[in-house]
């Protein structure tokens, strides 16, 4: 496959997270060893408190590791500053949240440009209205999330994630709170980003039949990678998948 | 502009709870209201009492001769000398002894003169003689009974006006002329509002012997003055001395100086001046007490001032409490608001937002609502003492409007909201991005 090829977009070397709780630490992640190169399209399985999420948090730099190295573009993240680390998710990742995380009070035009504030300080309506329409939304730009179905929603959120043209994008149970056919909807768009784009995905979720959709799955258990496959289904829809399996 | 779009968020995060806002806004309000009624109508009694005393003393220095005191004494010795034991002047007239001879010195032409010609910290000084005669105008008595001789000078030196007619000129003063001018708190009272009584006559009586003389002019009325003015009736100087029988042919009772600085060193220095003036002139040893006294009238004025100035103090402090749970008030709603929305905070932080952003936008939340309350403040403030300075006798027209209390109504609310705000806001900013999306 010629993604193999493509240049290590994130790269961790024996990196754990410990938490204090109380007076014991607690290891969510212990001794993690992976690469992930550009245009991948990986699913992260495994059970409840496996460590799924606190994987994802680390890699999108909003935590940082307590043991380990990891590198992001070359970039050791553990050296960089808070707002570095700010710029650096505002700029170049993209998040997608299980609960769509839209801000209530603003319309789905304003919570697409949101990190645009952030970066460059101003509007940008052209983009975001150009985003909202490459996800099927194109009416839609002055609806409040109250007034969007709960897939609509998290287009929004998909569209905001790509404002600033990430090389990244962070899918946290992108699916959990969605109907199937939405959920399949979703899951159809991000595989087009991915393929269009080259866009480097990292997504979390419990579903097979969204993990199935992915090129490769890191399966985690107790905080460590148990199993970490490409897929040959990669790509198909699930039933198509769930027939050649 | 990221500054700028961080107070747009907060503005829009306010809209979403808007009878929170409202209610720490009100907070706000009622504290910068009650500190701005408090100071407003410090203000308007200070104020007051500044144009209250300028009114009645002008804010002069006035050297009075001593008439009595010694003067008695000695001549009771006199008396118990001639084996009467004790009585006083009238008695002492009665009894044939002419008291002429005992009589004080007083203040006199010269004495005006040398202070015209040296002293330099007054602009200029009025010789005055004071004595009692009933006013009669129109065969009804005026309810005034003090008759003041002056020079033209006292215009300046009491910083009067006229209303109708001239004043008293140096002609009529060395002519002794029957000439008299009114003031217009006395015409108001007695002949009616706006009544011009120039060209009419007036009698005074003096010892039942009544004198005609014309009214030639009104002095306008001064503000601040309730009631009538101390010096109602104004006649010549010299006619005074001459025709109202005052025992002072060449004498007069007072002398009052302008001198127009109203700081209290420089005051001082013209009460000084004063004194060594006349003592050299009058020939009074030094140590020796003088037979005259100096006083700044203004002296009483301050002190009057300086307790206001206190009370005013201590009243805005009393209303500063309101203003301090005004603040607490603001500041707990802010740490509710932060405590709320942790989760938008991670979300923001997560698309981009720096520490440095999410604190703007919480301060500008704080310090927009405390403005917001400070701009309620001002108008609850001013309208709150204009409301009293109408519906309460006591504070009648007290309300001033000064600008010092918007300084105040904005300056304090920017600082209430400013030091309400921080903390909360920096304890939005110092969040972690995971532990505020967790919250969600």
């Amino acid at each position: 496959m010629e993604t193999r090829e493509a240049p290590s977009i994130v790269r961790m070397d024996g990196v754990g997270k410990v938490y204090p709780m109380g007076r014991i630490r607690v290891h969510a992640l212990r001794d993690v060893t992976l690469s992930i190169r550009q245009g991948d399209f990986v699913a992260v399985v495994g059970p409840s408190g496996s460590g799924k999420s606190t994987l994802l948090n680390l890699i999108g730099c909003l935590d940082l590791p307590s043991e380990g190295t990891y590198q992001l573009l070359g970039r050791n993240v553990q050296s960089l500053k808070d707002n570095e680390l700010s710029r650096l998710r505002g700029e170049g990742i993209g998040f997608v949240f299980q609960d769509y995380s839209l801000l209530r009070r603003f319309d789905a035009l304003r919570n697409v440009e949101l990190p645009h504030y952030y970066v460059h300080g101003r509007a940008n309506h052209g983009r975001a209205l150009q985003l909202l329409s490459e996800v099927g939304l194109a009416g839609r730009a002055a609806h409040k999330p109250t007034e969007l179905s709960g897939g609509e929603q998290q287009r929004v959120a998909v569209a905001r994630a790509l404002m600033n043209s990430p090389f990244l994008l962070l899918a946290d149970e992108p699916t959990g709170n969605l109907d199937s056919k939405s959920g399949r909807e979703l899951i159809d768009l991000l595989q087009r980003l991915n393929a269009e784009l080259q866009l480097t995905m990292v997504m979390v979720t419990h579903d097979p039949s969204v993990s199935s959709r992915a090129h490769r799955v890191i399966h985690l258990q107790d905080g460590q990678i148990v199993d970490d496959r490409l897929q040959e289904s990669a790509g198909l829809p699930p039933d198509a998948a769930l027939g050649a399996g | 502009m990221r500054s700028l779009v961080n107070i747009w968020f907060a503005l829009l995060g306010m809209r979403t709870n808007k009878l929170r806002s409202s209610l720490t806004i009100l907070g706000v309000i009622i504290g910068v209201g009650a500190v701005i009624m408090i100071v407003s109508l410090g203000n308007g009694l200070r104020r007051a009492t500044e144009l209250e005393m300028e009114a009645w003393a002008s804010g002069t220095v006035e050297v009075r001769a001593q008439m009595w005191g010694p003067v008695f004494v000695e001549m009771e010795a006199i008396a118990r000398d001639m084996n009467v034991v004790s009585g006083s002047v009238d008695e002492l007239r009665l009894k044939g002894m002419p008291p002429t001879e005992y009589q004080p010195r007083g203040l006199q032409a010269n004495d005006v003169e040398a202070l015209r010609k040296l002293a330099t910290s007054m602009v200029e000084v009025v010789p005055q003689i004071e004595t009692y005669a009933q006013v009669v105008y129109q065969g009804q008595y005026l309810p005034a009974g003090n008759v003041t001789g002056v020079t033209p000078e006292y215009l300046q030196v009491y910083r009067s006006e006229m209303k109708y007619g001239r004043f008293i000129s140096a002609e009529d003063d060395s002519t002794a002329a029957a000439v008299v001018v009114l003031d217009e708190t006395l015409v108001d009272y007695a002949m009616g509002q706006g009544v011009n009584p120039v060209g009419q006559i007036l009698h005074l009586t003096v010892e039942e012997v009544p004198q005609n003389y014309m009214i030639v002019g009104v002095v306008a009325k001064r503000k601040g003055i309730q009631g009538i003015a101390p010096r109602p009736v104004l006649v010549p100087l010299r006619s005074a001395q001459l025709r109202l029988n005052t025992g002072a042919k060449n004498q007069v009772h007072l002398l009052a100086a302008r001198v127009d600085s109203r700081v209290p060193r420089e005051r001082q220095y013209a009460v000084a001046e004063i004194n060594t003036i006349l003592r050299a002139r009058r020939g009074i040893a030094p140590g020796a007490q003088a037979d005259f006294w100096v006083q700044d009238t203004l002296e009483f004025s301050e002190e009057r001032l300086r307790i206001i100035r206190t009370m005013t103090l201590v009243l805005s402090l009393i209303a500063g409490i309101s203003l301090v749970v005004g603040s607490i008030g603001l500041m707990n709603i802010m740490l509710v608001g932060v405590a709320e929305r942790t989760w938008e905070i991670g979300l923001r932080r997560a698309l981009g937002a720096q520490r440095g952003d999410i604190l703007v936008q919480f301060l500008a939340e704080g310090v927009t609502l405390a403005l917001a309350g400070g701009v309620g403040g001002l108008a609850l403030g001013v309208g709150g003492s204009y409301a009293g300075s109408r519906l309460v006798t006591q504070l009648r027209d007290l309300a001033t409007l000064s600008p010092d209390v918007f300084v105040i109504a904005l300056g304090v609310s920017l600082i209430v909201g400013v030091v309400a705000s921080i903390y909360p806001a920096w304890q939005a900013a110092a969040l972690p991005p995971t532990v505020a999306l967790r919250s969600g």
